[in-house]
């Protein structure tokens, strides 16, 4: 009776780790899933320029000429305010929006 | 046509930088006409002596591809280090924007010209440090400022 007893609970401890083991992999699945959730994949297009520059104003018909000088608009604005940072560095220049049109 | 300044050979003696110009040869490019391809491969560099060169990057238009402009040079700055730094491949396209002078430097010359002549190499080469730190501290400044903006348009 005895040996059977030993197996038994031997049995049952391994259940119960197995079930844990599950658990706390589940429990760590959720949480990825819910980390990643609100993040936004990336756009198809990229995110330097491209992600406004394919559809910078939805419903307008803006033409490829415009839209390429409007790019290089805000490539002239934007290193323009980049040089003002190498000259005066400071965290408000890397975060206020220069007067290109290029917006989202 | 006054000579500029040439911001590649700063700090060198008139005896340097006449030895560093000796290896060079002047080239003009009507308006309109490449310089260089993206991928070609890099045997020169450039300094512009007059005019103006628009150095572009291609980007694609719904069915088009345009080239976009990346950075321009002036009288007295160089175009094309890659002339001096391996790979050796240009990585951006350079066009004449107006009619435009240059004086082109062969890189394998301007390399003899170091192991030759180190303080020349030395000097040389702290100029072009000094010019590639300012320009990748203005594209990771522009690159910084425009994933700000994708972060506002993410909403935060």
């Amino acid at each position: 009776m005895q040996p059977i007893l030993i197996a038994f609970s031997i049995a049952l401890v391994g259940v119960m780790g197995t079930v844990l083991l599950f658990s706390v992999a589940m429990r760590h699945r959720e949480d990825e899933e819910e980390v990643s959730a609100p993040t936004r994949a990336p756009t198809s297009t990229g995110q330097f320029f491209l992600d406004e520059a394919a559809d910078p104003h939805p419903g307008s018909d803006l033409s490829s000429d415009a839209l390429r000088v409007r790019v290089e608009r805000h490539v002239r604005l934007e290193q323009k305010a980049a040089e003002g940072f190498l000259r005066s560095p400071s965290a408000e220049s890397l975060q206020t929006r220069s007067a290109s049109q290029l917006k989202s | 046509m006054p000579i500029p300044d040439w911001e590649l050979l700063d700090g060198l003696s008139p005896g340097e930088a006449s030895a560093v110009l000796a290896l060079a040869s002047a080239a003009r490019l009507p308006g309109g006409s490449v310089l260089f391809r993206l991928g070609d491969a890099a045997e020169n560099l450039f300094l512009v002596r007059a005019g103006r060169v628009r150095l572009t990057f291609p980007m694609r238009f719904g069915d088009r591809q345009e080239d976009i402009l990346a950075e321009e040079r002036f009288p007295g700055q160089m175009v094309g280090w890659s002339g001096l730094i391996p790979p050796h491949r240009f990585t951006l396209q350079a066009v004449a924007v107006v009619d435009t002078e240059l004086l082109v430097l062969p890189g394998a010359a301007l390399r003899d010209l170091f192991l030759e002549r180190p303080g020349i190499g030395y000097r040389i080469v702290s100029n072009l440090a000094q010019i590639v730190g300012q320009r990748l501290t203005v594209f990771q400044t522009m690159w910084i400022r425009e994933l700000q903006r994708v972060v506002e348009s993410q909403g935060a």
